[in-house]
């Protein structure tokens, strides 16, 4: 399974400006520092197997 | 007339004195007012005061009352609203600069069924901004104080609630809980503070954090107070897309039952990773107590703690940014720096992300409600750590170095995810006389065995009698 990869600096800049931000802004270095956390945290996710109970129908890739 | 100080009465006290006519609405009010006055300039838990208000609804109170027309046990009692609940004419600023002179055109559904049950507001509550933090931290109306120690922290979001019952301003306040903010503060403070299960108040003129996370609570001094106002609370309603209908319940009936046999789980992992150890024995001790009442107490292992509350924090999040992206955006400067930096980061989560968070607490829910099957209740410490310092960021426990942020959320954030109900008692305080807190959580719609559980454990206890002394300089 390929996984999501980490943000990137420049990769940020881009998100961040199509987002609406002013990447100029004094704080831009300090949500980065945030938003790789998230990133960590997406990553994680990624890794979760869904559904583990059967509270959904079973949606598993077909090989 | 009380023998006590009416500001150290609980509501079922009160509302004795006022239906015997021993004391009027109005003379609680004024009793109330002064002691408002005296101590909020050391605590800063009120953001609006609205006297002039109360004055009236106290008054026309007296007349029912006097006409014969008594409610039930909140009529005539003043009440504290955090300052996120709209109230028609009143400024709701959600403790932002954004808000600061919102005035809404209508109440909120809590507002209304408080005042159909003859209780009325006298004041807006503190809280962190927009609800998105666990500290009684304000930028912009300063930090709400610990009446246990006004140099510490009285927990968040909703800390005015916290303090404002914990120091006798108020009898009943209500607060919202999207990560533990009914719960820490309650914690935090040393008094009673109910989280009920998602839907069960309905959220409408409540200003969201998190729409699929957002949870409206009592705090009062006892778990019978709380139940009061829970009747008062719980109606199904149209106008919040998540609200529940469910069967017409009394939450005080019963609540004198033993709890005899009442199974009690108790997380054998992740809760532990760190907690303080007067923390631990204070709960050790509470969980001998609830033992002795004949509850049956074993260990519990659910592995998947830490990854709830990572998929609540993605959902929150990402619920944050979609309802603040535009002020974010346009007026970042007006927010606090932490708060703003949390919303912002919420605008990089992916679609994908964030549904699979959502599948992920569903997922787990499913999981921990079978859980149920052989428990009653999960009992833990509400929060790791007592109240910390107000310039504390991180603290050091068992060789641990934790946010304090982290500290204060990570248990209870679990419960809000996933939607449980879950309870806060007072049970215990630290030797530097910070109050520590006990969590009890049920399968959803059981708040009575928790208000059951928690009366049982407070007849037994006193630890929810104790009052801060304000007349202590710290």
């Amino acid at each position: 399974m390929k996984t999501r990869r980490d943000l990137d600096y420049e990769s940020f800049l881009a998100l961040a400006s199509q987002q609406g931000f002013n990447t100029d802004d004094d704080h831009m270095n300090d949500l980065y520092i945030e938003v790789q956390a998230m990133y960590r945290r997406m990553q994680e996710l990624d890794q979760i197997p869904l559904p583990r109970t059967k509270y959904y129908p079973d949606m598993k890739e077909k090989s | 007339m009380p023998d006590k100080d009416v500001f150290t009465l609980t509501i079922s006290e009160l509302s004795h004195y006022i239906s015997t006519r021993q004391i009027s609405p109005v003379e609680v009010l004024n009793e109330y007012i002064e002691r408002i006055e005296t101590t909020d300039p050391q605590l800063n838990s009120f953001i609006t005061k609205m006297f002039e208000d109360g004055k009236r609804k106290a008054e026309d109170a007296e007349k029912q009352i006097l006409k014969g027309e008594y409610k039930g046990p909140l009529h005539g009692i003043p009440i504290g609203l955090k300052d996120l609940f709209w109230t028609k004419g009143t400024t709701t600023s959600s403790g932002s600069n954004i808000n600061k002179e919102f005035i809404p055109n209508e109440n909120s559904t809590v507002a209304d069924l408080l005042n159909i049950a003859g209780s009325y507001c006298i004041g807006k509550l503190h809280m962190t901004e927009f609800a998105f933090d666990g500290t009684s931290l304000n930028r912009h109306f300063g930090p709400a104080r610990n009446p246990w120690n006004t140099n510490h922290m009285a927990g968040g979001s909703s800390s005015g609630a916290g303090v404002a019952v914990a120091s006798g301003q108020v009898p009943l306040a209500i607060g919202t809980d999207t990560g533990g903010s009914v719960r820490v503060p309650a914690s935090l403070c040393g008094i009673t503070g109910l989280k009920p299960t998602f839907g069960l108040i309905s959220r409408f003129g409540v200003t969201p954090l998190s729409w699929s996370m957002d949870h409206v609570g009592p705090l009062a001094k006892t778990a019978q107070d709380t139940a009061i106002a829970l009747n008062a609370l719980v109606q199904f309603d149209p106008k919040d897309t998540d609200s529940v209908e469910t069967c017409d319940t009394d939450y005080t009936k019963d609540l004198d039952r033993e709890i005899k046999g009442i199974r009690v789980g108790i997380p054998k992992n992740f809760i532990w990773d760190f907690v303080d150890p007067e923390v631990k024995l204070a709960f050790d001790n509470a969980i001998k107590k609830i033992e002795s009442l004949g509850a049956v107490v074993k260990e519990i292992i659910n592995p998947n703690l830490e990854l709830i509350n990572m998929a609540g924090s993605i959902v929150q999040t990402s619920e944050a940014a979609t309802i603040h992206r535009s002020n974010v955006l346009n007026n970042g400067d007006s927010f606090d720096p932490i708060i703003r930096m949390r919303i912002e980061t919420g605008l990089f989560v992916t679609a994908e992300s964030y549904i699979k968070a959502q599948q992920i607490r569903m997922d787990e829910k499913a999981i921990l409600i079978k859980q149920f099957d052989d428990i009653d209740l999960i009992a833990t410490p509400t929060t790791s750590i007592t109240a910390p310092r107000l310039d504390q960021e991180r603290i050091d426990i068992n060789n641990h170095d934790v946010h304090i942020r982290e500290a204060l959320l990570r248990i209870t954030r679990i419960f809000s995810t996933i939607g449980l109900p879950a309870i806060s008692i007072p049970c215990g305080l630290a030797k530097n006389k910070l109050p520590i807190g006990l969590q009890l959580v049920a399968k959803p719609f059981n708040e009575q065995m928790l208000l059951n559980t928690a009366h049982c454990f407070q007849m037994v206890t006193n630890w929810h009698n104790l009052r801060p002394d304000l007349t202590t300089s710290h």
